[in-house]
């Protein structure tokens, strides 16, 4: 079956000659129509750069990205314009995606106009009430002649996403949409995308720093993991948190804090060999993580960076020395 | 609603929205005085030319409100001759420099490459140009029979560093979160530039367009004290001119010529600047409370 | 840590009078909208050696607690009542009334605070050694090898390399060593009590542990008194002895670490802690509470969670209740909390461990 969005080989470069820094580094993942992908990691782990080269505000420096099968670049000006507009992206910061100087009903309304999705103004009025109701916000009237700093972060964030549903978009890609947002009005944020992958089959691409965010949203879906730029691991999600393969995954996993005290002081501590986080412009050689991972085997880690390979439980793990283990994540009783 | 109506309306919005501002308000008022009195004050209030010998620098009086000059004749009614050709100058300078400070400065700092470079370069050059020395070499070359020709001059000369500063603060937005959602919903780069960038550099726009007009009326004073621009008739420039030239400092009576003159493009240089904080608050609704 | 090492910090013993008193604390500040109620009459007891978590999220009014604990609050914003009460060897003073030499005596010797944006409070052009220096100094502590020596020490327990680190420039430092020296940088004048506000939040999960875990040693083996302001609950169950709910400038639920997580009796508190996802264990349903957090400018009437509680009946909208004793050591502001200990009853929060080991262990 064809892939909604595939990456080959996909890498992105920042910087002068001398100081190239790979944000992305030889990524492959494909997914397909209707998924729910979430994509974590920690900071510089390329996550976003990846969000952004999928919606194509970014152009890969290596390899390809396909968009229903075909290479974006090789698009001609129709198809591109409609990969353009058929994926979209949500923002972290609720108090900059939106224009200042602009009320909701003007941010909805422009793409509206300019895209003809309606005729007139008075159309436009009307669906930008329909979205805003998409969205939870409602009474919709009400929220249109409100400028942004009138709103609280989670309305702004809803407000993003009918301003990124004007143009009907089929894949969405939301760059940690949720992090900046009160605890409380998360999962109601969550529960509405839900809601909307459900009703218009959008495709989803959660980007995430959150575990436990992630383990939510994309139960049903898949997981990739992120680290330095490289895919380290994914597979379906229930396999991913409770049978981790790769050491950095299960790293991850036993660092998180959980709310709960019990459970979370049950919870293996996995000691790593360096609290040294490597910069992205002196990349160990091998496998960038071995050298805070402890099962470290000299002479195989730190010489060929190791390949992402299937294996039976679901998914690819890139760590040949681990991938078959098992590793509980709670201290025996 | 018909486009009259409309119109009138906002106007009501935006001149009360400009008054939660006092001291913009204020200042704003100053400028409407200034400018009524300049351009219709003077169907009403004839220019006095009719020299008067024994009425020499005449210290105000019920009569003449500001005294008289080295001619014996009013100064008031020439205050209110006199900021024509002042306000036409700046308004032209200012309006000149900044739009294409705006238009181009955005244009490079958002479309970056090769545009960029180019306006770059040129602006450079133009910078690196001392200004008040060509300002008096083209003076003394060109013959500038009115206003508004000197007014052109002094915009296509002011705007490179405006660009400048105009472009950074371009790509600065250009990064924002909002800038890409609205690259990534295709809105055009037209677009982009001028409905959503440029309006979030008004504040910004408003002070250098401020600037612009009170730097315009400085030259223009100095060209006309330095005898480059052969204006006559009443203007606040060429009266401060003819009263320094005769001396009008150094008496107690006749320092009114001087100062009335000072006095007035003073005034009208402040309540420009203080207009820009109510202007402010139009353009940047964070500013508003009370809504 | 050696015996002089034990020297360095202050060790508490059980049944000491509370090093830091709080009586219905009040703090306004002035907005463009109008007067924010952002502390509406806080009582707390910070006790002798226990680390209490303050929760709460956007305009709940934690941050400016404490702030207003160590009197660094904007100009614009006043602690309008209440008393601020400070322990130490039987002496008690009333922060809030302490002149400016004695404040500066107080902050840093007494009580430290390690903030949330601190991350980005170092002079950039000053190294570690001269801003640590700098502080001692300002606190009355000018001896040069003396602080010196204490800061090598300091930046050991940390954790850090410290003779390289205290030569270092900040923008030299990853977030995480920074936030190591913040808290080193805390310690300097072995002060009493220590409040952190959101300690972890902007670092990295493995950088967070790290510091999840420093903490944790400077409770247990230095038993200090600390206060951490957070929104995050996680933190709270890691680090917590007590823990204290937040909402609308007011505690509404303050108990023992299990009282809250396991039986919380306030709604917000129970909202907030089924908000949660957990990581490690089977997939669980979230709720999240309805509608947003209050406007402080314009609050509503009677208690101020009920418009978005599903506890809430007319009363609610119309007296605006107490902290009172819903266990023990355990209280909460709700007229129907035990509605809230019956809903438990019947949908208890957490799985069990023992089937979260089965789930680990792939059977």
């Amino acid at each position: 079956m064809m892939a909604h969005i595939e990456l080959q080989n996909v890498s992105r470069a920042f910087g002068k000659e001398s100081e190239r820094v790979l944000a992305v580094d030889d990524v492959s993942l494909a997914i397909e129509k209707g998924e729910i992908r979430c994509l974590v990691g920690e900071s510089g782990c390329g996550k976003s750069t990846t969000g952004k080269m999928i919606a194509g505000l970014l152009p890969p420096s290596g390899g390809r990205i396909l968009y229903e099968g075909k290479p974006i670049d090789r698009l001609n000006k129709e198809e591109y314009r409609a990969y353009r507009h058929a994926v979209q992206i949500i923002h972290q910061d609720p108090y900059a995606s939106l224009n200042p100087v602009q009320t909701v009903k003007q941010i909805i309304t422009t793409p509206l106009l300019r895209h003809r999705k309606v005729n007139g103004s008075q159309q436009a009025y009307r669906r930008a009430l329909e979205l805003l109701e998409i969205v939870d916000l409602t009474p919709a009237a009400d929220f249109l002649d409100k400028y942004p700093h009138q709103l609280s972060g989670g309305q702004r964030q809803r407000v993003s996403v009918a301003r990124a549903l004007t143009v009907d978009p089929k894949f969405i890609v939301a760059d940690e949409a949720v992090s900046m947002v009160d605890v409380s009005i998360r999962v109601s944020l969550l529960n509405m995308l839900m809601r909307l992958k459900n009703e218009f089959d959008v495709t989803f691409l959660f980007i995430t720093h959150d575990l436990a965010l992630a383990k939510y949203f994309a139960w049903e879906g898949a997981i990739s993991v992120m680290y330095l730029g490289r895919v380290v691991e994914d597979g379906p999600t229930p396999r991913v948190i409770t049978d981790p393969r790769h050491p950095y995954t299960q790293a991850l996993l036993a660092a998180v804090p959980e709310a709960d005290p019990e459970l979370t002081h049950r919870k293996r501590r996995i000691a790593l060999r360096s609290a040294d986080i490597p910069s992205l412009l002196n990349l160990p050689p091998g496998c960038t993580f071995h050298p805070r991972c402890p099962y470290f085997v000299e002479g195989e880690c730190d010489v060929s960076a190791p390949p992402l390979e299937p294996i039976s439980e679901g998914g690819r793990v890139a760590c040949p020395v681990r991938k078959d283990e098992h590793v509980s994540l709670l201290i025996p009783s | 609603m018909n486009m009259f109506t409309q119109a009138f309306a906002s106007l009501g919005t935006t001149l009360r929205i400009m008054s939660y501002n006092k001291v913009g308000f204020a200042g704003f008022l100053m400028v409407v005085f200034i400018v009524l009195m300049s351009f219709i004050g003077p169907y009403f209030i004839p220019l006095d030319t009719v020299t008067k010998v024994d009425k020499i620098f005449q210290p105000p009086s019920a009569e003449h409100w500001f005294g008289t000059d080295h001619q014996g004749r009013d100064i008031f009614s020439q205050i209110v001759h006199g900021g024509k050709d002042v306000i036409v100058v700046a308004v032209i300078a200012g309006v000149l420099s900044t739009s294409i400070a705006v238009a181009f400065g955005t244009l490079s700092g958002f479309a970056g490459g090769r545009t960029d470079a180019f306006i770059m370069a040129i602006t450079d050059v133009m910078l690196t140009i001392p200004q008040l020395p060509l300002l008096l070499i083209l003076a003394s070359l060109m013959k500038f029979e009115n206003v508004t020709s000197l007014g052109v001059l002094l915009g296509l000369l002011n705007w490179p560093s405006l660009l400048r500063a105009v472009r950074s603060q371009a790509l600065s937005l250009k990064e924002r979160d909002f800038i890409e959602a609205a690259r990534s919903l295709d809105l055009g780069t037209t677009h982009i530039v001028f409905r959503e960038i440029v309006p979030n550099m008004m504040t910004y726009i408003i002070i250098s367009l401020a600037l612009a007009m009170t730097g315009a009326i400085y030259a223009q004073v100095a060209l006309v004290l330095f005898g480059l621009v052969p204006f006559s008739g009443s203007n606040w420039g060429v009266m401060l001119s003819l009263a320094w030239v005769r001396g009008a400092i150094f008496f107690k009576d006749s320092i009114w010529y001087i100062m009335m003159p000072i006095a007035a493009i003073v005034l009208l240089q402040l309540s420009v600047v203080t207009t820009t904080r109510s202007l402010e608050l139009v353009f940047n609704p964070r500013l508003r409370s009370g809504e | 840590m050696s015996q002089a090492d034990d020297a360095f910090f202050h060790h508490a013993a059980a049944g000491e009078k509370p090093p830091l008193s709080l009586r219905n604390v009040h703090i306004m500040y002035q907005s463009r909208k109008g007067a924010v109620n952002a502390v509406r009459g806080v009582d707390l007891d910070l006790r002798a050696g226990e680390s209490l978590s303050l929760i709460g999220e956007s305009g709940s009014g934690k941050t400016t607690l404490g702030l207003g604990v160590v009197r660094l609050l904007v100009k614009t914003a006043r602690v309008t009542q209440g008393e601020i009460i400070y322990r130490r060897d039987g002496l008690e003073m009333d922060v809030s009334q302490l002149d400016a030499r004695r404040l500066r005596e107080f902050r840093w010797r007494e009580c430290s605070m390690v903030f949330q944006s601190a991350l980005n409070s170092f002079n950039p052009v000053l190294r570690i050694w001269n801003q640590m220096y700098d502080t001692a100094k300002a606190h009355g502590w000018g001896d040069r090898r003396a602080v010196r020596e204490h800061v090598l020490n300091l930046l050991r327990f940390v954790q850090l390399d410290a003779e390289r680190v205290i030569d270092a420039y900040p923008h030299e430092l990853s977030g995480g060593m920074r936030q190591r020296v913040l808290i080193a940088m805390s310690l300097l004048l072995d002060p009493q009590v220590l409040i952190l506000d959101e300690p972890t939040t902007a670092l990295d999960i493995l950088t967070q542990r790290t510091i999840i875990e420093l903490l944790r040693r400077l409770k247990d083996e230095q038993r200090l008194t600390m206060l951490f302001i957070s929104h995050d609950l996680a933190i709270a169950a890691e680090l917590a002895d007590r823990i204290a709910t937040m909402y609308a400038g007011k505690i509404v639920e303050i108990g023992s670490a299990d009282d809250i997580f396991y039986r919380p009796r306030h709604p917000y508190t129970l909202g907030l802690i089924r908000a949660v996802p957990k990581v490690i264990g089977e997939f669980e349903d979230l709720v999240s509470i309805p509608g947003s957090p209050p406007d402080l400018v314009d609050l509503p009437s009677g208690c101020k969670f009920h418009p978005r509680c599903p506890f809430a009946t007319d009363r609610c909208s119309r007296e605006e209740p107490d902290l009172e004793q819903v266990g023990k050591d355990h209280a909460a502001a709700c007229w129907h909390w035990q509605s809230v200990a019956e809903e438990l009853a019947d949908r208890p929060l957490h799985q069990s461990l023992p089937t979260l080991q089965t789930a680990q262990s792939g059977e």
